[in-house]
């Protein structure tokens, strides 16, 4: 009986504790306006093929990033009274 | 190995694993008994919703032993370079000490929207059961009015991976980097320098640090508090070395070309910490081709074609195989009626490995419009074969190849008769 509690307090506690990387909201691409100069009226006639847009700015935080997690605490330099 | 010997080692291993998890479940990974961390010690007075997107609810301390709780955070002022400092009431249930350690994630909301991010790593000794902190912190955007003094404050999470990122990656310099950098480090007459012949990039981030002596006279390291600043702004206030050099024209008062010198200087910096933080830093100040890009870009957006024709330009000069750089610069010249030069740097785009779909689409298009439809038919060809759905590669593919002339033909293997 020992050791089935063992084993069950094992499996709990192994879900237990640390940041769920679950709990952060994923970060939404915001669909980025263009307006830049417009297309030619052969584009709008399609007498040619419209060109593809401008490709995006590069981001500064990639958008699949996951925050590490934090750093250990330091030592307080002192006992536990 | 008799049944008996067999059924004690298995006891002996279960019980090990149940005294791991036990201490697992008493203090997370890291934690230290004594050693508060602000960003999980907010009492639910303080706990604000936050904005659902930027901002989340932060969570309330749990009750736990004899760990504190913060009761109260004031706003206490800003001086004229933005740093500003907030107080807290801190109360604990035993006489302490315990170490208060100001760590990342809690965002301190005023009136009006006035948010604060406090500075890592500050550490404070909490020896009685009620205790006030004056602790730095930064706005979390550049700029916003700030309010009145001793308004309070609420505190709600920071929900940007990109903010907490950074702020942890400050810790760690700070921490974990500094036992290692400290090697260079020696004391003389009460001052901390950087003392080494050696020249590597462990010295030349030691060299930047701040050296203070610490409480266990060791030197212990902070990152100066404008490269906090601007790798904070960075993520919350897209600031380029651009933003930084008007910020120290607006809050330093300083001349064009001082300020431009300044900022090229905390920009080498700045990047260190966003480049550990594993950020695109390249997007930060001119010496890389990421940053010309997306000053290509906006100029574009802005109609300005020969400022995003330079840019892009720029960019190709600092990194030759970056695709998007050719990629945008021949839709630009193209948008300035060069069409020539546009296919140029268009079959350039496409010559290099990671060109997609769209940049021969965008390709057949310029040869189509040029009039030269079999080329065009084979790069829309080939937009198909990496992308086959693409929406208008088929249809102009049938419309500059209708008979199928430019399609490589495969032979089919002829079967053999068997005797």
């Amino acid at each position: 009986m020992n050791m089935v509690k063992s084993l069950v307090f094992v499996f709990l506690a192994s879900g237990c504790g640390g940041q769920r990387l679950a709990e952060l909201k994923p970060i939404e691409v915001e669909v980025e306006v263009q307006p830049g100069p417009a297309a030619t009226p052969e584009e709008l006639a399609r007498t040619v093929p419209p060109l593809r847009g401008l490709a995006r700015r590069l981001p500064l935080v990639p958008i699949e990033l996951v925050a590490p997690e934090a750093p250990a605490d330091p030592e307080p330099g002192f006992k536990d009274p | 190995m008799p049944f008996r010997q067999v059924r004690a080692c298995f006891g002996v291993m279960f019980t090990v694993l149940t005294l791991l998890a036990a201490s697992s479940v008493s203090a997370a990974e890291g934690e230290h008994d004594l050693v508060d961390r602000l960003s999980n010690r907010i009492d639910a007075s303080l706990c604000d919703a936050g904005d659902g997107e930027s901002l989340r609810a932060q969570s309330v301390a749990a009750t736990s032993g004899q760990r504190s709780s913060v009761v109260a955070a004031i706003f206490l002022d800003c001086d004229a370079e933005e740093r500003c400092r907030l107080k807290l009431d801190v109360r604990q249930p035993g006489a302490g000490p315990r170490l208060f350690l100001v760590d990342a994630g809690a965002v301190f909301r005023g009136p009006g929207d006035a948010d604060f991010v406090p500075v890592p790593n500050q550490r404070f000794v909490l020896e009685h059961q009620q205790n006030t902190l004056e602790i730095d912190a930064l706005p979390l955007r550049s700029g916003r009015p700030k309010p009145p003094k001793n308004s309070p404050l609420k505190v709600a999470a920071s929900n940007s991976a990109g903010l907490l990122t950074v702020l942890r990656t400050v810790q760690r310099i700070e921490t974990e980097d500094a036992q290692r950098l400290r090697r260079y480090v020696k004391e003389a007459g009460g001052a901390f320098t950087v003392d080494t012949f050696v020249d590597n990039e462990d010295v030349r981030a030691a060299r930047w640090m701040l050296w203070t002596k610490g409480h266990d006279g060791q030197p212990q390291a902070r990152l100066p508090l404008e490269v906090v600043r601007f790798a904070l702004y960075a993520v919350t206030s897209e600031y380029t070395i651009n933003e930084v050099a008007d910020w120290f024209r607006t809050f330093r008062q300083m001349d064009m070309n001082p300020a431009i010198a300044a900022a090229g200087d905390a920009a080498r910096r700045v990047e260190f910490v966003l480049e550990r933080a594993g950020l695109n830093y390249r997007i930060f100040s001119p010496n890389h081709a990421d940053y010309h890009f997306n000053r290509g870009v906006t100029a574009y957006q802005n109609s300005d074609l020969d400022g995003a024709t330079k840019a892009f330009t720029a960019a190709i000069a600092k990194n030759p195989n970056l695709v998007p750089a050719h990629y945008n610069l021949g839709i630009t010249l193209y948008r300035k009626g060069k069409y020539a030069d546009a296919e140029s740097a268009l079959q350039i785009a496409t010559g290099l490995d990671d060109a997609g779909a769209e940049v021969f689409y965008n390709r057949g298009a310029v040869l189509f419009r040029q009039g030269d439809k079999p080329s065009a038919a084979r790069m829309f060809r080939r937009a198909i074969e990496l992308n086959a759905r693409d929406p208008e590669a088929g249809v102009w593919l049938s419309k500059a190849d209708p008979e199928g002339k430019t399609a490589v033909k495969t032979k089919m293997p002829t079967k053999k008769k068997l005797r």
